[in-house]
């Protein structure tokens, strides 16, 4: 577990980190994310010392790194740079064996575990070794970046955006890997990236930033449903969500307050307050909250006597959702059953309702205005 | 009297010549390397240093490099210090601009990764920014020869080397004996050029050679 207790970083008078407290879990992906400058690097840098806190402490497992022996915490910590860093006047091997933890073993026990790093990266061994950096393409490169940080098979391994040179695909395929690798060996792995996508995509926890404080730090998936406070929102872009429908849940999308009636109540009173409320339908419930069914104005004036009450000509609802079903299954029940407004209900309770507005709003991407229509 | 008659009758002292410039030229370069490389690290390590460093040499290179050394003659100095005084004032610039050059191009992430992984400052000095930084070094340290065998010629024209000759003898308008001074020095100076390029290959990894450039220098 790595543990940031307020820390704060001070560079010629300027702040690059304020008061900031965090705690990496042993073995999750955590994924720093933020536009430049909010002091991701800075973090990152923080945990191998390659930074020094002008307060507060960093802890690894308990301990003060401050309190350590630099050189050895190092030769712990795995660590990928920016554009690369690798060493262009060495070979793909001179690269991984010139790495200290390693390079004071026998030359049969640095062989192995060059190979052995070389392999969880899918990297060939033979005549690939003897090659130079400048005789790579970028994702071989990038890849011999992390395996020269696997060498050492450290426990936490820090990456500094890794995949920003890479072509999308290449990027993708990396951000799987990394995934699995990650989730095989257990390793804690810091990670840092300007791109939003990429963060969601492979973060168990992300922890977004902005001016050198953590805006929200907590799973991807609670984010994009709830973001903390406009900056996350726009950061993740209110559309984020779009891109991942399965993320948008009944609940988040729901009218809360949809006008509701009385089962006893007459039907004359339910046409008023459907005009009031500007709607063509009520929901019934009863007293408990109980969800009974549906009245449609057109149902009522089809019916000669308006004194009575809804009951009679109120029907059931063809579909109900629950809460936790997200838009996708929304949408195949209003197709498959050609309603325009689904009653969302939670152990016969009426929690909300969505109707084909709401639905088509929230795809189109543009800012949902819930309505809140009045309860009478 | 002709080049062939003057070395007939003087080819030791030629010899003489040619090898004590040879010495001093080797000498003088190795001292230039020797303080070139630290003085060119530590201006890259501090900025500071390298104006007030700069201005002066600068200085001391504005001054016709003759007219310097007439100035040590005059004061009473010759010899071997004063020969080596003279060279280094040329020859230790373009080392220590080409170290700090050198050292300045490797890139951050490279030194970042370097120190991460857990090297101290001098296993990464040695084992990744000399070596990163040694294309530079040695076009440094190429001109510095040149100029070593420049100033090494003129340095000696009070005697103890080729300079000595080609001044006698165009005093003397003995063109034998001019000769028998210039061509060696040239030949000095082509050799010493070679010889570069063997240690270039010897300590500029094969990986950073990729791009040869070729440089024109007008010595003094």
């Amino acid at each position: 577990m790595i543990t940031f207790e307020q820390v704060t970083k001070r560079v010629s008078g300027v702040t690059v980190l304020r008061d900031i407290s965090l705690e990496i879990p042993t073995g999750e992906l955590v994924v720093l994310a933020g536009p430049s400058g909010c002091g991701k690097t800075t973090t990152l840098k923080l945990v191998n010392r390659l930074i020094a806190p002008t307060s507060g402490r960093v802890l690894i497992d308990g301990k003060n790194i401050a309190s350590q022996d630099v050189i050895a915490l190092r030769k712990s910590i795995g660590y990928v740079t920016q554009h690369t860093g690798l060493f262009d006047h060495l070979t793909v091997r001179g690269n991984i064996t010139v790495v200290p933890a390693i390079a004071l073993l026998p030359a049969t026990e640095q062989e192995k575990r060059m190979e052995l790093a070389l392999e969880q990266l899918g990297l060939p061994g033979g005549d690939f070794v003897g090659r130079y950096p400048y005789q790579l393409s970028p994702l071989e490169k990038q890849r011999l970046c992390i395996a020269r940080a696997l060498a050492s098979d450290p426990e936490i391994l820090l990456m500094d955006d890794p995949f920003a040179g890479l072509s999308a695909a290449d990027r993708s395929d990396m951000q799987d890997e990394l995934v699995t690798l990650q989730a095989k060996s257990g390793k804690t792995v810091v990670f840092i990236t300007s791109v939003i996508e990429e963060a969601i995509k492979i973060a168990d926890k992300l922890c977004v930033m902005n001016e050198g404080s953590v805006a929200q730090y907590a799973k991807p998936e609670e984010i994009l449903k709830a973001p903390a406070n406009d900056f996350v929102a726009a950061y993740i872009g209110r559309n984020r969500i779009f891109e991942r429908p399965e993320e948008i849940r009944a609940r988040d999308i729901m009218l809360t307050r949809p006008v509701i009636t009385g089962p006893e109540v007459p039907m004359l009173k339910s046409i008023e307050k459907m005009r009031l409320s500007k709607v063509d339908s009520l929901l019934v419930t009863d007293e408990e909250n109980n969800f009974l069914g549906i009245v449609k104005a057109e149902h009522i004036h089809h019916c000669d006597n308006k004194d009575l009450a809804v009951l009679s000509v109120m029907r059931e609802a063809k579909t109900t959702a629950a809460p936790d079903e997200n838009i996708l299954q929304l949408l195949a029940k209003f197709r498959q059953y050609k309603v325009n407004a689904i009653p969302v209900v939670e152990e016969d309770k009426l929690i909300g309702l969505i109707t084909n507005s709401t639905v088509v709003t929230t795809l189109s991407q543009q800012s949902i205005e819930l309505e809140e229509v009045e309860e009478f | 009297m002709s080049l062939g008659m003057f070395l007939v009758e003087n080819s030791s002292f030629v010899l003489e010549c040619t090898l004590k410039e040879l010495l001093l030229v080797l000498i003088t370069f190795s001292l230039a390397v020797a303080l070139g490389v630290p003085l060119g690290w530590l201006c890259y390590r501090n900025e500071k240093l390298k104006g007030p460093l700069l201005e002066l040499i600068g200085l001391l290179q504005t001054l016709p490099a003759l007219a310097l050394f007439g100035i040590f003659i005059a004061i009473g100095q010759q010899g071997l210090i004063t020969t080596l005084l003279l060279a280094l004032i040329y020859t230790l610039l373009p080392v220590i601009f080409g170290t700090d050059k050198g050292l300045h191009q490797i890139d951050r992430p490279t030194l970042d990764a370097a120190l991460g992984m857990g090297m101290t400052y001098r296993e990464t000095l040695f084992t990744v920014m000399l070596p990163l930084a040694s294309p530079h070094i040695f076009r440094g340290v190429r001109k510095a020869m040149v100029a070593a065998v420049g100033m090494v010629t003129i340095a000696t024209i009070s005697g103890g080397g080729l300079g000595f000759l080609i001044l006698d003898g165009m005093r003397a308008h003995n063109m034998g004996m001019t000769l028998a001074g210039a061509l060696p020095a040239c030949l000095l100076a082509l050799l010493a050029d070679l010889g570069i390029g063997v240690l270039e290959k010897i300590f500029v990894p094969e990986a950073l050679r990729r791009t040869p450039e070729q440089e024109l220098f007008i010595s003094k």
